[in-house]
């Protein structure tokens, strides 16, 4: 073996036909973990093969040398001198004399890069396959969305139906209410104006006046606890009773006792629904020209005279449906030609407060009646104070002429 | 709107104290009537609410306190209202109310 050959950066070798090693280079040599190539020269190929590679090469690799007389790049299998087996490639090709010439280069580390590759070719698939399942994953949340959507598109619809029908509901339902509010009066006897708005399409106040007789008349407001449905219900209720017992001429403290026994037989038992109402009743006499009331829980109503003099129709009970037995007892007075009054609900005093009303009251003592009315609610429009903007408003003027 | 209302009770041998904080409507009254009718049920208890903290009353939550006093009546127990702020303690004269629940007023908060 020449020094060139041992200088190579692999292995290399010659056997003769009957595969016997001719010639060894000392890199094959130290790879093999032999120290002299004495060690191997005449010696079969077998003795540095493993078992597989020496079926191979016998049954595969020698035929293709034989036939094509050559074979690049072959993977083999070496076994070292201690028994270790050291993956390489190999070429071959022979000579016309038969002899076979093999350059045989180590193939570990091509080997490990191999396996990562496998590895990591795995890994993707695995990757691949994870993305797959995630894809069908999305698809089917994709499709429950769509799915779910349309529900939700179905559902909006039947709600926008259920909102529109119940809106229509609410404004016949208003319409009904505001129907059984009696009509102002304008008569030589006195002069009724009304206020009545809504915080939603159905209030909680409610009112009446009536003319009894030809010189008597019943003035009634009531403000239901709450706002909304309910409460309107109730004054639905309500409303039919005092209409028919003020027609009749009934005395105020009966008025107020038969709304009294109203609600609690209402509520009796149902704690849940239970609601009481504040009520304020006058029964004007214009020819006696007195006025007689009863202001169950109720704001107080403020009474001005001629000259600007006023005070207010104070609470002498608790109001109605709340305590049984309760005294309902009337109060008289007076008047003078001239005199108004204001009755109001509290969602008219808390924005504007009571001293702002009997300011307004005193400031048009000689305005018409529907001025002052206006002239209210300018003010009402002014308040921004949005605690009360929630509540149902509702008051009444009289002008005592 | 704040629709907040803050209810912590205190119990005591025979006596409960009710601290209220927020606003009491026809949203926090229902939270309110749960946790003082139950209190008012026993008898022989005093429950004590104190308002002290409570900015905004409307009907609904005066109800509340008239459905607690009845409930007293029927349940032999007492209810007392203290530390009402001006604007709440209003209501309940206006309705004439404050004659009829027991309302320490003199200890009050401002607005």
């Amino acid at each position: 073996m020449n020094d060139t050959l041992d200088q190579l950066p692999g292995g290399f070798l010659t056997m003769s036909k009957e595969y016997n090693i001719l010639t060894i280079n000392q890199p094959l040599l130290t790879m093999l973990g032999y120290t002299s190539n004495h060690q191997l020269i005449g010696q079969s190929i077998r003795t540095i093969l493993s078992k597989s590679t020496i079926t191979f090469f016998q049954f595969i690799l020698y035929p293709i040398i034989a036939q094509k007389h050559r074979a690049d790049e072959i993977h083999i299998e070496l076994k070292s001198n201690s028994g270790n087996l050291i993956p390489a490639l190999i070429y071959a090709s022979d000579k016309k004399d038969g002899e076979i010439s093999c350059v045989i280069v180590p193939s570990s580390k091509r080997v490990e890069y191999e396996k990562q590759l496998i590895q990591a070719n795995k890994v993707a698939e695995q990757r691949l396959e994870e993305k797959n399942y995630i894809n069908e994953q999305l698809k089917i949340a994709l499709k429950n969305l769509e799915e779910k959507q349309e529900e939700l598109v179905k559902v909006n619809q039947q709600n926008h139906k259920y909102r529109v029908d119940t809106q229509r509901e609410l404004e016949l339902a208003k319409k009904i209410q505001e129907t059984s509010l009696t009509d102002d009066i304008a008569n030589e006897q006195l002069q009724i104006e009304s206020y009545y708005n809504a915080s939603h399409e159905l209030s909680g106040d409610i009112y009446g006046f009536y003319q009894i007789n030809k010189s008597q008349y019943g003035v009634i407001l009531l403000d239901v606890m709450g706002h909304g449905i309910s409460s309107a219900l109730i004054t639905m209720s309500l409303e039919a009773l005092f209409q028919r017992l003020i027609s009749k001429g009934m005395p105020t403290d009966l008025v107020l006792k038969e709304l009294d026994d109203h609600l609690h037989a209402l509520f009796y038992n149902n704690e849940d629904a239970w609601h009481y109402c504040t009520a304020i009743y006058l029964f004007i006499d214009t020819e006696r020209q007195t006025i007689e009331y009863i202001n169950a829980g109720h704001p107080p109503a403020l009474y001005q005279d001629s000259h600007g003099q006023q005070k207010e129709l104070n609470t002498s009970t608790p109001p109605i449906g709340t305590f049984k037995g309760i005294d309902f007892r009337s109060t008289s007075f007076s008047y003078q030609k001239g005199s108004k009054l204001l009755l109001y609900t509290d969602g008219i005093s808390e924005p504007l407060g009571q001293d702002k009303l009997a300011s307004l009251l005193k400031e048009n003592t000689t305005t018409p009646l529907t001025q002052v009315k206006q002239n209210i609610l300018h003010s009402l429009e002014n308040e921004s104070n949005h605690y009360y903007k929630n509540d149902d408003q509702c008051f009444i003027l009289i002008d005592l002429k | 709107m704040n629709i907040n209302l803050e209810v912590e009770v205190v119990n005591q041998e025979s006596s409960a104290l009710v601290s209220l904080t927020g606003e009491i409507d026809a949203y926090t009254a229902p939270k309110l009537k749960d946790a003082l009718l139950p209190l008012t049920k026993r008898e022989g208890y005093l429950v004590e609410v104190n308002l002290d903290k409570v900015t905004y009353m409307d009907s609904t939550g005066l109800g509340v306190f008239v459905g607690a006093l009845k409930s007293t009546k029927e349940h032999n127990s007492q209810l007392k209202l203290v530390q009402l702020q001006d604007r709440v303690l209003r209501l309940f004269e206006i309705t004439g109310l404050d004659s009829i629940i027991t309302i320490d007023s003199t200890v009050r908060g401002g607005n």
